[in-house]
């Protein structure tokens, strides 16, 4: 009886030093999940067949969020006694070029660029629907090399029990769904989209 | 009592040896030769992964219908190279747009294909594997047909102690083989180790490899593993950037890796589209600037080469002393199957 006491205690001490955080996806505050339309603040609609992006919690446990995969939306344990945390948004160079081929840098999970030894840090594949016309996309997000990199270290304000909101419409909403509706390669564009993905995190 | 003792340290001795499957195999490192750049430590060769990798190496089963192997486009006689085709083909007939380089002295490489895009060789054969043009295929219909031969199953588990077969196996497990070819033993090497002497034509050309080549194909791996435009101009057809695809730099445009020049005279045909199918050919291109075509890279145009016939051929002389018998007939880089 002891030992289950004692077993309960260290688990709730565990929980209230480390919290599991959830991320939720957000456009407009309504939660995202595949295949559905949704309404952005612009009066565009948008599907998603894909979104997937990587995110490194404290600790450095670097996560695949895929919206396909419902268990990747539980991130990794991590302290969460103070009301903010770094966390990196896609990888850095050492990350992209270490060679690791395990867990999440496992190239069958569809995010490593065979052709230029790295990972695409953000994927997201859907149509926008605009004034009665629909825009298929594809976007494959990534590129380490300076000035283009695709990655940034972010402070995050978290409170214990609640999801890690991600809002996407400002992402989303500036899509070049007309003039550029698949982009593959690291450069200006994907960098200037990233960047707009990464401010749903405030 | 100390016959005994040795008896019972010689019994022990045998058993450390006999419970340690994973004992490292040697990996040879030339005399004069640099550290080797491969992380060994990440991927710890072995004689059961290194025969694994052979395997697979020489297994169709990596391609979409099990038709093209690896060494079907890198054949150990001509120096892992893919001889009379300009460009390789994978399945369908499909033909990609470069010219299937030769495999050897990989550890010492700091990147991999013509325009160095690949900068680990444990993750370089994703590219054969999943390329269209190639082998067609996708990693996870790879590492099912992998799991359901028991013969894999059974040396997988056996190398990397896992039940299940991940791409970080596969993919060490073909690092494990074609890290191990080391090309080390040419009459160069030879005459290097004062074995044997060069005649007087090779000799006459080694001077002038060393005027007028060494510079870029940098001994003793015969490459410095730059990117460089060497003047046979862009492809007629083939619409390839070289370096410039990875960089996304203007002045990387036409450059591509300069190859080892080791096992060159098996390695036909030659440049990254393989526009010439003899030796001489090459040479002969080199051998007079003015016909060259732009863009030159700045060490090949200070050069401003001008050879005579009996330069070209004591260079070409000179060229087959990179030639190394003992590793293009290496019995333990043959075909080989797991499968009995």
């Amino acid at each position: 009886m002891f030992k289950f006491r004692l077993f309960t205690a260290s688990l709730l001490a565990f929980y209230l030093f480390f919290g599991q955080v959830n991320v939720q996806l957000t456009i407009d505050g309504v939660p995202v999940t595949l295949n559905q339309w949704y309404t952005q603040p612009n009066e565009d609609s948008i599907y998603l067949n894909e979104f997937k992006f990587y995110l490194a919690v404290p600790s450095d446990s670097l996560v695949l969020i895929d919206l396909a995969e419902q268990a990747s939306l539980h991130l990794p344990y991590f302290s969460l006694d103070d009301e903010t945390v770094l966390l990196r948004i896609g990888m850095d160079s050492v990350m992209n070029t270490c060679g690791r081929l395990d867990g999440p840098y496992d190239p069958l999970l569809g995010m490593y660029w065979a052709w230029n030894t790295g990972y695409t840090q953000l994927k997201c594949k859907g149509i926008v629907c605009r004034e009665g016309q629909q825009y298929p996309f594809e976007y494959h997000l990534g590129g380490y090399r300076s000035p283009h990199a695709t990655n940034v270290q972010q402070w995050v304000r978290l409170k214990e029990g609640q999801p890690l909101f991600i809002h996407l419409e400002r992402f989303l909403s500036n899509l070049p769904v007309k003039t550029q509706p698949k982009i593959m390669l690291p450069g200006p564009m994907a960098h200037l989209l990233f960047m707009k993905f990464t401010e749903g995190f405030q | 009592m100390r016959t005994a003792f040795l008896i019972v340290l010689s019994l022990g001795l045998c058993a450390l040896a006999l419970v340690d499957p994973k004992q490292e195999a040697d990996f040879f490192v030339p005399q004069g030769w640099p550290k080797p750049r491969y992380n060994f430590e990440n991927n710890p060769l072995s004689p059961e992964g290194f025969e694994l990798g052979r395997s697979l190496f020489y297994d169709p089963i990596l391609s979409k219908d099990s038709t093209v192997s690896c060494a079907s486009c890198h054949l150990q006689y001509t120096a892992f190279a893919h001889v009379d085709h300009p460009t390789s083909h994978g399945v369908d007939s499909r033909v990609g747009k470069r010219n299937a380089p030769g495999l050897m002295n990989l550890a010492w490489a700091p990147y991999f294909h013509w325009d160095g895009g690949v900068l680990n060789l444990n993750g370089q054969a994703v590219n054969p594997i999943t390329h269209p043009d190639e082998m067609g295929s996708d990693l996870a219909t790879v590492l099912l047909k992998l799991k359901r031969q028991k013969d894999y199953a059974a040396a997988f588990k056996k190398v990397f102690g896992a039940d299940d077969i991940k791409t970080q196996h596969l993919l060490k497990a073909l690092a494990q083989f074609t890290v191990s070819l080391v090309s080390a033993n040419s009459k160069y090497d030879q005459m290097k180790r004062k074995e044997l002497a060069f005649s007087d034509q090779e000799q006459r050309g080694y001077a002038l490899f060393l005027q007028y080549c060494n510079q870029c194909h940098t001994e003793p791996l015969f490459t410095n593993f730059k990117f460089k435009s060497n003047g046979i101009g862009p492809h007629p057809t083939l619409k390839d950037e070289g370096r410039s695809e990875i960089t996304g730099k203007e002045k990387d445009a036409l450059t591509f890796r300069v190859p080892t020049l080791r096992n060159i005279e098996h390695s036909f045909p030659y440049m990254h589209d393989g526009r010439y199918g003899k030796l001489k050919e090459v040479i002969h291109h080199y051998a007079k600037a003015s016909m060259w075509k732009l863009p030159v890279s700045s060490e090949l145009k200070k050069k401003n080469i001008s050879l005579n016939s009996d330069e070209e051929k004591a260079l070409l002389s000179f060229l087959k002393t990179l030639t190394d018998k003992a590793f293009l007939l290496n019995p333990t880089f043959e075909y080989f199957s797991l499968s009995k």
